[in-house]
């Protein structure tokens, strides 16, 4: 959240979040939900993407 | 006529408010009314504060998404039915109230409270003319 798109008042946030969705979905086509953050609340990526989890017992 | 208010962005989780009160007590900076508007996800903790423009670089400072807006202050008696009184001349004049809080003075048996407006300039020229007292902002920094 950024003080350019801060409003005082929920509704207007809450229309940013769905305008927001709605542009991921047409972008994407995929439907993700939106949650506004305080600056610096999304976790810096830590080292390589875990894109396999391995269930094998072994 | 317009009192200057503090809004702060804060996501819904443990640990947030305390965060702004601590910034606010390491600057001295005093709460005269505030109020929490919340959601599942965040919330917006509004604030009168007896120094709002050190509360609003104080806060920046730190991090926090901070927004200086006004709000119209309305010295109401501290009785039963006054709210009707000033919700009933708003919906009268046409007046939209985005979203209001009080504040009880208890040595004067007054109340004042705070509201937001979408037009607060034709607000305060509605309460005036209807009588009401408006605070002013350096009243509203001594509360």
């Amino acid at each position: 959240m950024t003080d350019e798109l801060f409003s005082d008042e929920i509704k207007n946030l809450e229309n940013k979040e769905r305008e927001i969705e709605a542009k991921l979905a047409s972008a994407l086509l995929v439907h993700a939900k939106v949650k506004l953050v305080e600056p610096k609340g999304i976790p810096r990526s830590e080292g390589k993407a875990k894109r396999i989890v391995d269930k094998r017992q072994v | 006529m317009q009192i200057q208010q503090i809004s702060v962005f804060l996501e819904n989780k443990p640990g947030r408010l305390a965060h702004v009160a601590e910034v606010l007590r390491d600057n001295k900076i005093n709460i005269r009314a505030l109020t929490i508007a919340d959601t599942s996800d965040f919330g917006i903790l509004r604030m009168i504060v007896n120094k709002p423009e050190q509360a609003h670089e104080v806060l920046k400072r730190a991090g926090f998404t901070v927004k200086q807006n006004v709000v119209v202050g309305v010295e109401i008696a501290d009785r039963e039915g006054v709210l009707f009184e000033i919700m009933h001349l708003c919906d009268e004049r046409g007046l939209n109230v985005e979203y209001t809080y009080s504040f009880v003075e208890q040595s004067s048996n007054k109340a004042i409270l705070f509201l937001r407006f979408e037009d607060p300039e034709k607000a305060v020229e509605i309460f005036r003319a209807s009588g009401y007292t408006l605070l002013r902002d350096e009243e509203a920094r001594k509360l």
